[in-house]
């Protein structure tokens, strides 16, 4: 649909100019032959221009590439399967599964959909196998990862939907067919044993067959005979929990409509939800094919993407307006012999449509090789990362579909023509006299009809935001009214957006067109042209403002939401376009101050002021320069802080979380014998020599008998999907109680949100808790994103909680609640209720909390040997049923080489925006040494020597460079700084800090590219002869 | 030396001066053969001819703005040719003034700033500069633009700008390519009258390049220029 429209837009603009120029020969002739006129010239004009394209289309580049890249993993992970069915259950939870019977009663109701062509029932577990091949030191034991095994039908396998699988028969009842993805990763052949514990009962297990089978066999998993497996679980007939689905058709079914299909599975399956066992289905294919949610990335780049195109649009007026300023006497003469104004304009588009299309073409090239390079770059930065953390093995394939390009290629080229019509009306509009003659642009207004109209539409606008502004203080009384139809909490989070909205827009839109209905006021009552002063004073509050957004409840209260994206996008673009206008109105003061700071040797005296006086001459040129090239260097500091904020906040957090405990064990605790065995595993931890400490977490799920899920606000949940909260809006809010003991929590280094006013110090808060059974304090889930639905308690409630079965209800005064997780979830053991393990058995009984906890195992070792505790520990850990075992450290440092190498990314990204604002700087420098031949002839006449050119156009060039990276990393730094506090005041955790070093690196480099950038112009204005000021040469 | 003695009674000499544009391509252009001409010191010399004669071409080579394709420019007595070029440059900001007929001011510069230019190149105090610049300006009837910018003066105007601006330094020699080509009669008149009393009251030398016959006439001596040659003098 969008390419559609942009298709027709192009095709519209395109014919209408073709047509204009078929009609005008006059125009036509003017604009194709000044294309030709300098190869050069035309060259820098394309370059410019072909900026903004090629951002677009390496966007799309990128896009199209994870594209396929999913369809890929689709083929080789989903394959046939579109759906998956699974029973969960709290407790008992053999016993829960699906008889034969009713698993046929599926399969029947199935088939009557017509929409099914594959149906495959199965035992699902997650297991820890152990790798045993008898090597000369005897038995080695190698990875503790689970892995998904399957108890299935081989002969149902073989005809699973639309493609048959290659499954070899069986010599051995234990045999086990593995995919080639696990084999390789486990190192297993056929013919090795692999230990598994099923339930409680040890099995070993051999390597059958290994599969290169994708779709349902793809991935990492463990496929053994459903017969044999049921037998080991005890169950007197095969019984199952896991279902695939295959809608019919092939991979990916032409006329797929993923929500309908899922709508008819769960129609099915939930006919078998009961009271204590829930079904859930799965819809998997379009959530593959949406890329698991990895194509924020694309979304991430497209808007980063928008502040380089937003660069070369301001590189494109600039070239125009210099094109035009070059061109003025030709374009006088133009005007008084011929062409009116209209046509004059005509004669530009026609010539910037063409160098648009030449540009949008050479755009659409280097985009591709900028695709190219970014997912070659994210391909290394996956690789690693996703296999140490044993998820998603991400292969990134190179793509781009043809649709894409002409895309980029259209979009491109309108943006840039309509940018030039946009320039073309604006330059059009001289005075004949002025440009003949070389005589300055008469300013005067005149009060005509169009002043008067344009002073009354300004008057509205300013009126307009102001009433916006206004209505942030009175929308409160309206709400309801306004937001109908909305429950509570969205009327309160949708208020909350707009206020946010109302004030800032409001405000910035009342600053900027109060200033200019001011000086038009003025300048009527006066006669003094006051516009400058008052934009000054007025661009300056809006930074004041935005500086000052922490301490706006308006502005913070936006900051929790999602919406607050385009508040922080305006904010920081504000913050740039108000320092760049200010500092292009005051150059005149700035090049005075700079004058007295380096009063240079009395030679030197007229290259200072030769360099500094053009930048400061042509204001528009240079702030359009500036603005360019700081919005660039702004979103460069920016993410250089927000990276090393982030990146230390991980480091703090997950030492902080785990109080410095490395290992974690995750012992099956499926029965209540398994979780008894839990000591034993304990004690044999803590006689390994070097093992320092070993802390047992318990987690208990209970539930709230007064909170039922329909009334808490839906918030997302982050983590794996296997373990979101089943729940349907009836069912009572249920959570955890995490046990720990006090000693524990002293490592911790935990800090409050808030505590009860009675107690002095969080010490005694912990001391409480551990003191009286009444009280409990609230983990970090609760203030924390990423969670799921969660109720809103404060410190002092009373709150009632059950066991599942409802059969023991206590109440727990809230006495402290944690600060907020600010990392990621699955680092923090202290998520939830915090209680301790006395008053858990106290007050549930001893049964009740084995049935429905599970439990991890964190264990401080020596550091200095930890590989070699580490072995000594599988060792120990295969006679014990263990479902995963791992070093936080590991895991932390994947997940933070993750976060690391995203914003590394990011930061290549724009620094591809960077060569914008370099390369901008070298096509105006060009253009200027063009335009000035004539004056540069002249100051050699007068004895300005080579040297003194090259350093004079050094000195305009670093001029306009320094103000640009002053003020780009000033107001990435302020602007950075205020959005962390501002979001600061929900998390508390969460400190900013301000890698100095790397930017003023990052300052120092783009400073150079941009002087190697400019040297080339420079020699070339340095070499001009003094004779280009005399007329001959043109 | 006996050649530095014959150089000696002229402040400039060109000695077999030819200047051949685009060499060895298909659209060559000899724009000066074979000139000889000697000028003296104090003098005020016109060149004439018509379009495409080779009288700027001419004027350029003899300053040294630009280079002749053979023979020998001397000028107070060295060689032009062979000096390097930022000797040629330092010579040209001490010892010579240029007006041309585009004006040729630095549009970012007010008109002092424009006269105080040449000054500040050759080692004057800022203050020193200001204050001869000023003089200069008063000098061709400017007092009362000290400031304004090129884009705000007229044509006469920025033409005495540029006079001030080519003598503030007391040069020996000022060269003026068509430097009342863009005025008006009267003001050209008036103009040029400038020139020749700043000629005669500093002793300056005059090199001027003009289709004005009767501009021309207020000069010593008038050389007639066609086709890359000399064709005859008048006036000697």
């Amino acid at each position: 649909m969008v390419s559609t429209i942009i298709f027709i837009i192009f095709g519209f603009i395109i014919f209408t100019l073709f047509s204009l120029s078929l009609l005008n020969p006059i125009p036509r002739k003017v604009g194709v032959r000044n294309v030709r006129r300098r190869i050069g010239n035309t060259a820098l004009v394309v370059l410019g221009s072909m900026v903004g394209t090629a951002l677009i289309c390496g966007a799309l580049v990128m896009s199209d590439s994870l594209d396929a890249t999913f369809l890929k993993i689709v083929k080789n992970r989903v394959g046939e399967v579109d759906a998956n069915a699974q029973v969960f259950a709290n407790q008992n939870y053999f016993e829960k599964f699906l008889t034969q019977s009713e698993v046929d009663e599926i399969s029947n109701k199935l088939q009557q959909t017509g929409q099914v062509d594959g149906f495959l029932p199965a035992i699902y577990l997650q297991v820890s196998p152990q790798k045993i091949r008898m090597n000369i030191d005897g038995s080695t034991i190698d990875n503790f990862f689970g892995v998904d095994f399957y108890g299935i039908d081989f002969e149902q396998l073989k005809n699973f939907g639309s493609s048959s699988i290659q499954v070899n028969n069986f010599k051995n009842q234990n045999g086990i067919v593995i995919s080639k993805e696990y084999s390789e990763k486990m190192d297993l052949r056929v013919g090795d044993e692999v230990r598994v514990i099923l339930g409680n009962k040890p099995l070993i297990l051999k390597v059958e067959y290994i599969s290169d089978e994708k779709g349902v066999m793809g991935g990492e998993k463990i496929f053994a005979d459903i017969y044999y497996v049921a037998q080991n679980l005890n169950f007197n007939s095969p019984k199952y929990n896991y279902f695939f689905i295959s809608h019919v058709g092939g991979v990916i079914p032409d006329d797929y409509d993923a929500i309908n299909f899922s709508n008819i599975l769960s129609s099915i399956f939930n006919e078998f939800t009961t009271q204590d066992r829930v079904m859930i289905v799965d819809e998997i294919k379009q959530e593959a094919l949406d890329g698991y949610g990895l194509k924020i990335f694309v979304t991430m780049f497209i808007a980063l993407s928008m502040f380089g195109i937003l660069a070369g649009i301001l590189l494109i007026i600039n070239l125009y307006m210099m094109l035009a300023s070059e061109r003025k006497f030709e374009m006088g003469i133009l005007r008084a012999i011929a062409l009116t104004k209209r046509k004059l304009a005509l004669s530009f588009v026609i010539e910037g449509a063409i160098y648009s299309l030449i540009s949008s073409f050479v755009g659409v090239i280097v985009g591709v090789g900028i695709g190219y390079l970014i997912t070659y770059f994210l391909q290394s930065s996956f690789q690693g990362i996703l296999k140490s953390t044993n998820s998603l093995d991400l292969e990134i394939v190179f793509d781009f579909d043809l649709e894409s390009l002409v895309i980029a290629f259209c979009v491109g080229s309108i943006i840039t023509i309509l940018t030039t019509l946009f320039v073309s009306l604006r330059i059009s509009n001289f005075s004949i006299v002025s440009a003949i003659r070389d005589l300055s642009e008469e300013k005067a207004k005149k009060i005509n009809l169009k002043w008067i109209l344009g002073t009354l539409g300004i008057f509205l606008l300013t009126i307009n935001f102001l009433t916006l502004f206004i209505f942030t203080f009175f929308i409160e009384n309206f709400k309801d009214s306004f937001f109908q139809g909305l429950n509570e909490q969205e009327v309160q989070r949708y208020t909350e957006v707009f206020q946010g909205y109302s004030f800032y827009l409001g405000l910035t839109g009342a600053l900027i067109f109060g200033a200019i209905l001011l000086g038009r006021i003025t300048w009527l009552i006066f006669k003094k042209d006051m516009l400058s002063f008052y934009y000054t004073l007025s661009l300056i509050t809006l930074i004041v403002v935005t500086v000052m957004m922490p301490e706006i409840s308006y502005l913070t209260k936006l900051l929790k939401y999602e919406e607050a994206v385009g508040l922080i996008f305006i904010s920081g673009v504000n913050l740039v376009v108000a320092s760049a206008i200010i500092t292009s109105f005051n150059l005149v003061a700035i090049t005075k101050l700079i004058k007295i700071i380096f009063s240079p040797a009395s030679k030197l005296i007229p290259v200072f002021m030769m360099g500094l006086r053009y930048p400061s001459f042509n204001r528009s040129r240079t702030g359009f320069t500036l603005l360019m090239f700081s919005l660039v260097i702004f979103l460069i500091s920016f993410i250089s802080i927000e990276k090393a904020s982030v990146d230390s906040l991980a480091d703090n957090e997950v030492s902080k979380n785990l109080g410095g405990y490395e290992l974690v064990i995750v012992p099956n605790t499926i029965t209540r014998e398994l979780f008894e065995g839990i000591e034993d595993l304990i004690i044999d931890i803590e006689k390994t020599e070097n093992v320092i400490g070993v802390e047992k977490v318990i987690n208990m799920n209970i539930e709230f008998p007064n909170i039922k899920y329909k009334d808490l606000e839906n918030k997302p949940y982050f983590g794996n999907p296997n373990q979101a909260p089943i729940f349907k809006p009836e069912d009572n809010f249920s959570t955890k109680i995490n046990v720990v003991s006090r000693e524990y929590i002293n490592l911790l280094d935990l800090n409050f949100l808030e505590f009860k006013e009675t107690f002095q110090n969080e010490s005694e808060v912990w001391d409480a808790l551990f003191g009286n059974k009444d009280y409990v304090v609230l983990g970090t889930a609760f203030n924390s994103q990423g969670y799921g639905p969660m109720p809103n308690f404060k410190v002092g409630d009373k709150i009632k909680i059950s066991d599942l079965t409802n059969t023991k209800i206590v109440e727990k005064e809230v006495i402290g609640i944690l600060e907020p997780n600010t990392v990621q979830r699955g680092f923090t053991v202290l998520e939830y209720l915090i209680i301790p393990e006395n008053t858990v058995i106290e007050d549930f009984g001893l049964d009740t909390v084995y049935e429905s906890s599970d439990a991890q195992i964190l264990v401080d070792i020596n550091n200095e040997v930890s590989e070699e505790v580490k072995k000594t520990l599988k060792e120990k850990l295969s006679n014990y049923n263990i479902v995963a075992f791992f070093d936080v450290n590991d895991l932390s440092e994947s997940f933070l080489s993750f976060i690391k190498s995203l914003y590394r990314l990011t930061q290549g990204f724009l620094a591809f925006s960077l060569i914008v604002g370099a390369s901008g700087l070298a096509i105006i420098i060009t253009r200027s040494v063009n335009e000035r031949k004539q004056q540069i002839g002249m100051l050699r006449s007068l004895g300005f020597q080579k040297q003194m050119i090259l350093l004079m156009f050094f000195i305009e060039s670093t001029f306009i460079a320094t103000i640009a990276i002053i003020l780009g990393v000033a107001m990435g730094v302020i602007g950075t700084v205020t959005i962390f506090n501002s979001v600061g005041e929900e998390n508390p955790n969460l400190s900013i800090i301000v890698p100095w070093g790397e930017i003023i690196f990052i300052a120092i480099l783009i400073y150079l590219f941009s002087m190697l950038f400019a040297l080339l112009p420079s020699i070339k204005a340095s070499k001009l002869s003094p004779v280009e000021a005399t007329n001959y040469v043109e | 030396m006996k050649q530095k003695q014959e150089n000696n009674d002229f402040l400039i000499e060109a000695k077999n001066v030819v200047k051949i544009f685009n060499k060895g391509m298909p659209n060559e252009v000899v724009a000066l053969s074979d000139i000889n001409l000697q000028i003296r010191k104090g003098e005020a010399l016109t060149i004439m001819g018509p379009s495409g004669s080779g009288k700027t071409t001419l004027l350029n080579c003899i300053s040294g703005i630009d280079d002749a394709t053979r023979g020998e420019i001397w000028i107070a007595r060295q060689n032009l040719q062979k000096m390097s070029d930022n000797k040629k440059t330092k010579y040209r900001s001490q010892k010579m003034g240029f007006i041309f007929q585009s004006f040729n001011l630095i549009p970012v510069l007010n008109a002092l700033e424009n006269v105080e230019l040449p000054l500040l190149l050759n080692g004057y105090k800022p203050k020193e500069a200001r204050k001869k610049a000023k003089l200069m300006l008063d000098k061709v009837g400017l007092s009362e633009r000290y400031y304004h910018k090129p884009n705000e003066l007229s044509g006469g105007q920025k033409q005495r700008v540029t006079i001030a601006r080519a003598l503030v330094h007391s040069p020996e020699v000022i060269w003026a390519d068509e430097p009342t080509g863009n005025l008006d009669r009267k003001t050209a008149f008036e103009i040029f009258d400038l020139m020749v009393k700043l000629n005669h009251e500093l002793g300056v030398t005059l090199v001027v390049v003009t289709h004005d016959q009767e501009i021309a006439e207020k000069t010593d001596r008038i050389i007639y220029m066609e086709s890359g040659k000399i064709k005859n003098f008048d006036k000697i």
